[in-house]
């Protein structure tokens, strides 16, 4: 079973400890009082029994009375409601009540009798408590005095059943009390979840909120300073990116001005100097673009706004981006392939894997772009030697090694082409893959979300 | 070419200044240079640039003074040039009135187009007929566009025009109640084959509607078109 919460424990805890506090508390008081009121009940019962029993001694006559005078005798005892009187002398027994006799009276207390002493006895006749106190007279006749006790049952019963549904409502108050408790003591806890969750999602401002608790500045101070650490250190990363594009763009500029000076007289340049010339000015292409794709990733887009986005074709995106090329031809669209994207990252998206297939696998052979439900799929595949089971995902990686060898001789990629690709895709909500071309070579699919209706 | 175009470099880093000179009169263009705000204001009054190049971060001093003191007398084409291609830098710059930007590193090839394009409003084809265009319905008084004469007037008025203004207001104009997309008017005002940066559309819009409209806030020529574009429409 799954380990309870803190929470859970605690009001487990709670509900338990005033369940177990209040059936104690019920238990010891019907016990006792049950107790007291029977004791009290038996002594009245037994003093009034003795009373009356000696008022009947007096009313009759000594030994061998008639029936008629014990059955005046008894009958001239005041009895309360519930009770009534048996009178048995060696030779009769009388009752006050029709059907009442003394094979009503338990034969123990019969026996007692001997004693001489008056005596009780409580037991059930048809389901009903009753007390029988059993006074001993004169000339071997014994006056026997029947209380009912339903009375004194239903008020214990009574007792009992209010002490159960006390115990009960003592519980749930018990187990309120705990959730109550328990929400107090973990609500920091839960903005502090709140607040981390917000962090993670890009929200560097989030804090927790503050408390004049002493038992809880502590956690929530350091965990503000911790955002706060957090934060600083991520603009100053943003920062330190920026200056280094800054720093780095300008001797790139003199660099890449001069070069095309050197290019354009490269003709009047000894032979060695041309060949250095070429060397310098294909890897300050190289370096431009690296510095561009890192840059790139760099970059904090923020939150795509999507209703600010425009629409557009992906296949116009394909079809413009191999026009400069005189390719536009190799695009095959299908359906419709119209998308609410970031133009911008999305260029970016079809240069770099159009670059991928030029540098790497020889040239795009075709581009298709289609329509698969509520997405646009873009891929583009060429004819070079594909991607090696083990390295498909490996190529998304930045700087990866995956495809390390250029197929030309010129530029090779800056090896962030694909991951900028990922990047840029996961951030609209879409996905990429590989897939093998049937024929050999690679292709390289994107979807992005379609424009829906 | 007979006359080169001179072209006025306001850099402060004198190596790129240097290097830019060197390969832009290998281009045969001529070039003069300033370092900062002061020295670029002095040397366009004396040398009247065809084109202006101007870095937005100049040490001590912004380029966008720059632009926006020659704005006051001058609608000669301007492009600033960012170390950075964050959208504050090129959209400040812009919103001082220059006409385009490029980002550092420059490559020539880019350069060059971007001069090539930004001087075209010269060879602009008159393609709203001959005559004034009245955008409105107040006759002599209101708002009228000549791409022959070269001129924006409200009533006798003629409001001034940078090259690339003139440009977006002949497009939309020759177009006039058709929704223009940023794209189209990327590669017909601007030259831009394939890759545009919206931004250049955008705010040179909010320029136009700072020149056209009486509440620039809410226009009522020159509407944007959710999603698609923008529209100039005749207001009646």
């Amino acid at each position: 079973m799954r380990e309870l919460g803190l929470r859970q424990r605690v009001v487990f805890v709670f509900a338990g400890g005033a369940l177990l506090l209040s059936m104690t508390l019920t238990l010891v008081t019907d016990v006792v009082s049950a107790r007291f009121l029977v004791d009290q009940r038996d002594r009245s019962a037994s003093r009034q029994a003795v009373v009356n029993g000696y008022f009947v001694a007096s009313q009759l006559p000594g030994a061998g009375a008639e029936e008629a005078d014990t059955s005046q005798a008894l009958s001239a005892v005041r009895l309360g409601t519930g009770v009534n009187a048996v009178l048995s002398t060696p030779d009769s027994e009388v009752s006050t009540e029709v059907g009442l006799g003394m094979s009503d009276i338990p034969p123990a207390l019969v026996a007692s009798t001997a004693g001489g002493t008056p005596t009780f006895q409580r037991y059930r006749v048809n389901g009903q408590a009753v007390v029988t106190v059993a006074v001993p007279l004169d000339h071997g006749r014994v006056y026997y005095e029947v209380s009912d006790l339903t009375s004194l049952d239903v008020t214990l019963r009574t007792t009992v059943f209010a002490g159960v549904v006390a115990a009960l409502l003592t519980t749930l108050l018990g187990a309120a009390l705990g959730l109550w408790a328990t929400k107090r003591a973990l609500r920091p806890l839960d903005d502090m979840a709140r607040t981390a969750t917000r962090l993670a999602a890009g929200d560097l401002d989030a804090r927790a909120p503050t408390t004049d608790d002493p038992d809880l500045t502590a956690i929530s101070s350091s965990f503000n300073a911790m955002a706060e650490t957090l934060s600083a250190r991520i603009q100053r990363d943003a920062q330190f990116a920026a200056d280094v594009s800054h720093e780095l763009r300008s001797p790139l500029t003199t660099m890449m001005a001069s070069a095309s000076v050197l290019e354009s007289r490269r003709a009047q340049l000894p032979d060695t100097a041309q060949q250095a010339t070429d060397l310098l000015i294909a890897d300050l292409a190289r370096f431009s673009a690296l510095l561009e794709d890192l840059l790139d990733l760099a970059r904090d887009y923020g939150p795509l706004e999507r209703e600010k986005l425009p629409v557009f074709d992906l296949a116009d995106v394909a079809r413009d981006e191999l026009s400069t090329s005189w390719r536009s031809d190799l695009v095959v669209a299908s359906g419709d392939t119209r998308v609410r994207a970031d133009l911008r990252r999305i260029k970016r998206v079809v240069t770099n894997l159009v670059q991928n297939a030029d540098v790497h696998g020889g040239g795009v052979t075709q581009v298709l772009v289609a329509r698969r439900g509520d997405r646009v799929r873009l891929s583009v595949s060429d004819g070079g030697p594909g991607v090696s089971a083990g390295d498909r995902e490996a190529v998304f990686e930045r700087f990866s090694r995956g495809r390390s060898t250029p197929i030309r001789g010129d530029v090779g990629g800056t090896g962030l082409g694909l991951s900028l690709v990922r990047e840029h895709v996961l951030a609209h909500g879409g996905a990429t893959w590989y897939e093998e071309e049937p024929g050999g070579g690679a292709r390289f699919v994107v979807e992005i979300p379609a424009v829906t209706k | 070419m007979c006359v080169p175009v001179k072209i006025l470099i306001v850099e402060d880093d004198d190596r790129i200044r240097a290097a830019l000179g060197l390969a832009l009169r290998e281009e045969e263009y001529e070039v003069v240079e300033a370092r900062d705000v002061a020295e670029g204001l002095v040397v366009h009054a004396r040398e009247h640039p065809d084109v202006l190049l101007v870095d937005i971060m100049l040490g001590g001093s912004d380029g966008r003074d720059l632009i926006r003191e020659i704005r006051t007398t001058s609608q000669v084409p301007i492009i600033v040039v960012s170390a950075r291609g964050d959208t504050h830098d090129v959209v400040a710059g812009l919103e001082a009135g220059a006409d385009d930007y490029l980002t550092k590193p420059i490559v020539m090839k880019e350069l060059t187009a971007r001069i090539r394009a930004v001087r075209r409003r010269e060879t602009v084809t008159p393609s709203s007929g001959l005559g004034a265009t009245h955008l409105d319905s107040n006759g002599a008084d209101g708002l009228s566009f000549s791409v022959e004469g070269g001129w924006l007037r409200r009533g006798d008025t003629e409001i001034p025009l940078t090259a690339t203004e003139f440009r977006l207001l002949n497009e939309l104009v020759s177009h006039l109640g058709q929704v223009l997309s940023r794209e189209q008017l990327l590669q017909r005002v601007w030259g831009y084959e394939h890759v545009g940066d919206d931004r250049l559309v955008d705010v040179t819009v909010r320029r136009l509607r700072v020149k056209l409209e009486p509440d620039p806030s809410s226009p009522t020529y020159l509407v944007t078109v959710r999603g698609l574009g923008y529209r100039l429409q005749a207001v009646t």
